[in-house]
């Protein structure tokens, strides 16, 4: 029976194996849980932050929802998830030949060519599909870094939860003979 | 900075349809996944809260879950706490500003 399946917590790992699961939910949301043989909830983080991410993304696009020029700080909620965003931005930078930072600013579809907006607008997501998109990739971070940390936590304690449940506490020595001690 | 594709690769043109043709036809046939973005239905911007709410639920829950067998009641739980939270201030500030508007001061 493994520790996932009994609850029960099994010796701590070092140090660098602790780093080690960070990086690798980092990379790929799950992978930590999974590397430290919490098989199900690697799973489920895996699906569970997937999801939002790709959806995210579908409605967004990648030029404009992967694009640290058009918004710093979305980009920066994105990087949650590292791997996917990375692998996102490369994508971003080789597809159709267009320059994500000249996507970055609204005016400069106003300055350039007919022409060149016509090449440009299939790749840009406006308002509200830009703003589903920006909530679900934004959000699909944050909970990787809330993942991140609780395989860190379960790597340092053998397997616990990054804040516990309080253990059912036994009845102290007095309450438990009261009983028999009354009669 | 724009990286080039190896080989082969950099003569694939992404989007050769779109430029090619015009219409909705064509922009689904030209539609690239996770490339073009995804015109949402009228109303559905609202019903989007769902998936992401459950999907914010499933992680919060399994953070804290010591195994696997209590995890979808908990799920449950706190995806309806989460949606009756959202109802209850969504309410809340529809009756602030219908507040507002009937207390506004009535202009000449």
């Amino acid at each position: 029976m493994s520790h996932e399946e009994s609850g029960q917590p099994t010796r701590p790992a070092g140090t660098a194996k602790t780093v080690q699961a960070g990086l690798l939910s980092w990379i790929l949301p799950g992978a930590g849980h999974w590397m430290l043989g919490h098989r199900g909830l690697a799973v489920v983080f895996f699906v569970a932050i997937s999801l939002p991410f790709w959806v995210g993304l579908a409605i967004g696009g990648i030029k404009t929802s992967v694009n640290p020029w058009s918004n710093p700080w979305l980009f920066l909620a994105e990087m949650g998830t590292g791997g996917y965003t990375s692998l996102s931005l490369i994508a971003n930078n080789t597809i159709g030949g267009l320059d994500p930072r000249a996507l970055a600013d609204p005016k400069y579809l106003i300055k350039v060519s007919p022409e060149l907006r016509q090449k440009y607008l299939p790749y840009m997501s406006f308002y509200p599909e830009s703003e589903v998109a920006q909530i679900y990739l934004a959000t699909a971070g944050m909970l990787n870094i809330l993942v991140i940390l609780d395989a860190i936590a379960r790597a340092q304690t053998g397997g616990l939860p990054t804040f516990p449940p309080e253990p059912e506490r036994e009845p102290p020595p007095s309450e438990a003979a009261a009983p028999g001690a009354s009669s | 900075m724009i990286v080039p594709l190896p080989g082969f690769l950099a003569h694939l043109d992404w989007n050769p349809l779109w430029q090619a043709m015009g219409g909705a036809g064509a922009a689904l046939l030209a539609w690239v996944p996770f490339v073009n973005p995804v015109k949402l239905p009228a109303g559905a911007r609202l019903w989007m809260y769902l998936p992401l709410t459950l999907c914010i639920a499933v992680v919060y829950r399994a953070t804290r879950a010591r195994s696997l067998e209590k995890l979808p009641r908990g799920t449950l739980l706190t995806f309806v706490n989460i949606t009756v939270g959202m109802i209850a201030i969504a309410v809340a500030f529809y009756v602030v500003s219908r507040a507002a508007l009937y207390l506004r001061p009535v202009s000449a």
